[in-house]
This record gives C-alpha cells, sequence and structure tokens, in this order.
C-alpha cells in the first residue's frame, strides 16, 4: 500500500488530541495556580483560546515529523526532472494534506476543551463547557483553520523541495530531512509572527 | 522528452473508511463547535436591537457580551462615533430576554475579576414583566459610567487641598479658641460653684424661719378652729330657742283673731265652711 503524505488516521488524531490537552492542561496549571483560583473559568477560556492559535503550529508540526521522511524521498525521485514536476507533486497533495490537516485542528480543540474540564472538575461541566465554547472567537476559529491550511502547505512544498536539492547534490535523504526540518520551523515561526502581528489584531479588534 | 507530469501524479487510493471516519468526527466538532459559539451570539435565536449612548467609548468593543443577571443575553454589534462626540453602542439582544428590559433598566460596564473580560451589565427591570409592548418600547438604554481607578485618584488628588485646608483651620481654631474657651469654661465653672454655694446657704438660713412661720400658722389655724366651733355652738343654741319663740307665738290667740271670720249664710248646695280650726284654749295655754 502506497504511503499516503499526511495521513488522518487514529495514530495522528490521538497525537494531535494529547498535544491540545497538554498545552491546554498545562497553560491552566501554570495559570489557575498562581491565582490561587481565581477566574477559574476565565483562565480555561484563556487556555483554550491559546490552543487555538498554536493548534496550526501543532498539526504541522505533527505533519513534519511524522511525514516529513516521506515527503523528503518524494522530492528526491523527482531529483532529476524540471522543477514543474515538484509543482505538480505539490498540487497534487495540497488538496489532500490541507483537508487532513484542517481536519486535525477540531480534534485538538476538542481535546483541549475535555482537559480544561478536567482540570476543575468541581465545577459544572455542562454549563462550563457551554461557556468555554461560547467564549471562543469563531473568526479566530476560522482564521486559525486557514492558518492551518497555510502552513500545511508551507511544510509540503518545503520538505519536497529540500529532498530534491539534497538528490541533487548527492547529499543522504536525512541530511534533506535535517534542513527541511530547521527550514520549516524557521518558515512556520516567522509566518506564525507575521500573522499574530496583523490577523490575530484585526480579530481581536473587530471580529469577536 | 519528459513524460506527462499528471500520468505521475499520485492516484487516488481505496476508500478509506478510518480517514472518513476522522473526517465526519472532525465534520461533527466543527458543527459542535459553531453550535456552541453561535449560542451565545444568538446566531440561532430571533434577536432585537437596543442602543445607549456615551460620552466615552472607552472599554467598549464589538463583540462584547451582553449579561443581565450574569447570565450572557447577547454581544454589543456596532460602536459609532455620532457628529455630537457622542458614541452610541448598539447591542444585539436575545427577544426572550427582550422583557425583562424596560425603561428602569441601565447599562454599564462591567467587570468580574482582575482577568475578567469585560462586558455590559443591564439591570433587568422587573416592573411591567409580562406586559411589555415590544412594538412601541423605546430601544435606548441608559448608560451609567462607572467611576474608574484613575477618575477615583483624580478626584482623591482634587479633594485633598481643600482637606487639606480645612484640617489646617481646624488646627489654628484650635490653637487660638481652644484654650480662651477652657479659660471661660473654668470662670463658668466656678462661678457656678460660688452661686451653688450660695443658693445652698440660703436654703439651709430659711429652712429655719419657715419652719416657725408654718408652727405660728398652724397655732393660729388650731385657735381660730376652736372660736369657730365656739361659734357654731352658740348659733345652734340661739337656733333653738328661736324655734321654740316662734312656735309659741304662732299658738297665740292674738294671731286667731287676726283671722278674718267665714261667711254667716252659705249658699244652697254649697257646703257650709268648716268651721275654723279649734285652737287650743287661750286660758288653757296659760
Amino acid at each position: 500500500m502506497a504511503h499516503t503524505v499526511g495521513r488522518l488516521d487514529l495514530g495522528s488524531t490521538a497525537l494531535a488530541g494529547l498535544a491540545g490537552a497538554a498545552i491546554s492542561m498545562g497553560l491552566i496549571q501554570l495559570l489557575a495556580e498562581p491565582l490561587e483560583q481565581v477566574a477559574t473559568v476565565d483562565v480555561q477560556e484563556l487556555a483554550v483560546q491559546t490552543t487555538v492559535l498554536a493548534a496550526p503550529l501543532i498539526v504541522c508540526l505533527l505533519l513534519l515529523l511524522r511525514d516529513g521522511p516521506h515527503m523528503v524521498r518524494q522530492g528526491a525521485r523527482l531529483a532529476d526532472r524540471q522543477p514543474r514536476w515538484l509543482r505538480q507533486l505539490w498540487l497534487a497533495q495540497a488538496w489532500p494534506v490541507s483537508l487532513n490537516m484542517v481536519a486535525l485542528v477540531p480534534y485538538v480543540l476538542a481535546a483541549a476543551l475535555a482537559a480544561a474540564m478536567a482540570t476543575r472538575p468541581e465545577l459544572d461541566t455542562i454549563s462550563d463547557l457551554s461557556l468555554l465554547v461560547g467564549s471562543l472567537n469563531p473568526l479566530m476559529l476560522g482564521f486559525g483553520l486557514v492558518k492551518t491550511v497555510l502552513f500545511a502547505l508551507a511544510t509540503l512544498w518545503i520538505t519536497v523541495q529540500q529532498g530534491a536539492r539534497a538528490a541533487r547534490r548527492g547529499l543522504p535523504s536525512t541530511t534533506g530531512l535535517s534542513r527541511a526540518i530547521t527550514i520549516t520551523l524557521a518558515v512556520l515561526l516567522v509566518l506564525n509572527l507575521a500573522w499574530a502581528l496583523t490577523a490575530d489584531a484585526l480579530i481581536s479588534n473587530v471580529g469577536r | 522528452m519528459s513524460p506527462d507530469p499528471q500520468r505521475r501524479s499520485p492516484r487516488p487510493g481505496p476508500v478509506n473508511l478510518e480517514r472518513l471516519a476522522l473526517l465526519g468526527g472532525s465534520g461533527v466538532l466543527t458543527l459542535l463547535l459553531l453550535l456552541g459559539m453561535g449560542a451565545p451570539r444568538n446566531w440561532w435565536t430571533r434577536t432585537v436591537e437596543l442602543r445607549f449612548r456615551t460620552y466615552s467609548a472607552a472599554g467598549l468593543s464589538p463583540g462584547m457580551p451582553v449579561m443581565i443577571s450574569g447570565y450572557p443575553v447577547g454581544r454589543v454589534r456596532h460602536i459609532r462615533l455620532l457628529n455630537d462626540a457622542q458614541v452610541q453602542v448598539s447591542l444585539s439582544v436575545g427577544a426572550e430576554q427582550e422583557a425583562m428590559i424596560g425603561r428602569r433598566s441601565r447599562a454599564r460596564l462591567a467587570q468580574d475579576n482582575l482577568l475578567g473580560k469585560a462586558y455590559i451589565a443591564i439591570s433587568p427591570d422587573l416592573s411591567d414583566l409580562g406586559h411589555a409592548d415590544i412594538a412601541s418600547r423605546e430601544h435606548t438604554l441608559i448608560y451609567e459610567t462607572d467611576p474608574s481607578l484613575g477618575f477615583l485618584i483624580r478626584d482623591l488628588a482634587a479633594s485633598r487641598i481643600p482637606l487639606q485646608q480645612v484640617i489646617s483651620n481646624t488646627a489654628k481654631l484650635m490653637n487660638k479658641r481652644l484654650p480662651r474657651s477652657l479659660d471661660q469654661l473654668d470662670r463658668t465653672l466656678v462661678s457656678g460653684q460660688r452661686l451653688a454655694g450660695s443658693i445652698e446657704r440660703e436654703v439651709v438660713g430659711g429652712s429655719g424661719s419657715l419652719q416657725s412661720s408654718v408652727s405660728n400658722a398652724t397655732g393660729n389655724l388650731e385657735t381660730t378652729l376652736s372660736s369657730v366651733q365656739s361659734t357654731l355652738a352658740e348659733i345652734q343654741t340661739l337656733a333653738r330657742s328661736s324655734n321654740t319663740l316662734l312656735q309659741s307665738i304662732s299658738r297665740s290667740w292674738l294671731l286667731q283673731l287676726l283671722q278674718p271670720a267665714p261667711p254667716l249664710n252659705p249658699a244652697p248646695g254649697q257646703p257650709a265652711p268648716p268651721p275654723p280650726q279649734a285652737g287650743p284654749d287661750p286660758g288653757a295655754s296659760r
């Protein structure tokens, strides 16, 4: 069976949920302990919203670490071809990879919400869950999905391109993978910073 | 000649049930998230628009929650700067909760705690609950601004100078007038003490003469009473003798003679006048 890039399976879903729960619970513990349980619901809201902001980065890191070697190999196979082959490969895989990565974001959020509720078991779970979900910003969620698509496409392109580049230079694919990871991380962080400076400010000011 | 890239592109594999299930689950989760996010924003219910005006939009922002009794009922929809430099804020409130908002309702900016989000709190007006006429109600609220910490500090600083002046004036007044007032009070107390002493002496001196006067008056009264008693006894004796004298006079013959004589021939059919009552024989009485 051919290896599919950006797979959506139980493993990747579990990893995404685990990451979301870990971030949410960690933030709640970090913030609620110094505040001595003041504003618990607000801390939960803050943690979940932070997870929403971090979700695109999380799923793209999962994509990079899980399917990076395969994407590098695919790029290396097309090293001796013209550059449009790489673009064609990228375009052919862009849709399924983007869809799979976007589909992981709700699981990250659901795990973050469940972790937030589990952190404060003394509270009424149903009403708190509705409060938490209601406190989420729809624009933030929508922009987060768009950001996930953008990050996934950037990750896919960088890894494929770095695989082809390493093959053209006669370097092992591990070198290409290492370089792809470094460049992808840098690009994603820069994109995230630019996004935080532009789109998130727009969301905070306009679109609650 | 290079091969066609379309032919070498990855072809879709067989239907992956696991992937489809996870995609479906993701879609359901997204739908639930949208439902949950839309509930406090009244996406799925009918809403009405309320407005209020304020001189400052500080702390207000679109999307801010609107709450009644701590329960979210809507959102801030628009904030608009008007030509008269006032700010008009439009609220979107669920139609079900509109009956709780009346003429006495007030809107204010509130925050539950230091880290909590700010929201618009509307005080409910339960005076005409159930009788609210939605069509005729003017959908304009009165906005009350809470004094912020900056305002309080500024007011405190402004009130510090007059307060300090009042305190200094009070201190001056106390330094100048209080010793004098205390001296006057001392003198007044001494005078009062003297007055009390003289009154006490007067009372002690006057009590002896008063007692003798009272005893004299009592003696005089007893003497008068005894003489009155003897006089009364004499009057009683006099009355008794006068009574006896009058009785003897009424029985005397001289008075009988002075009475008119009866008619000699009385009319027929008339009874004869009764004979004069015979008095005692004058001779007998003698």
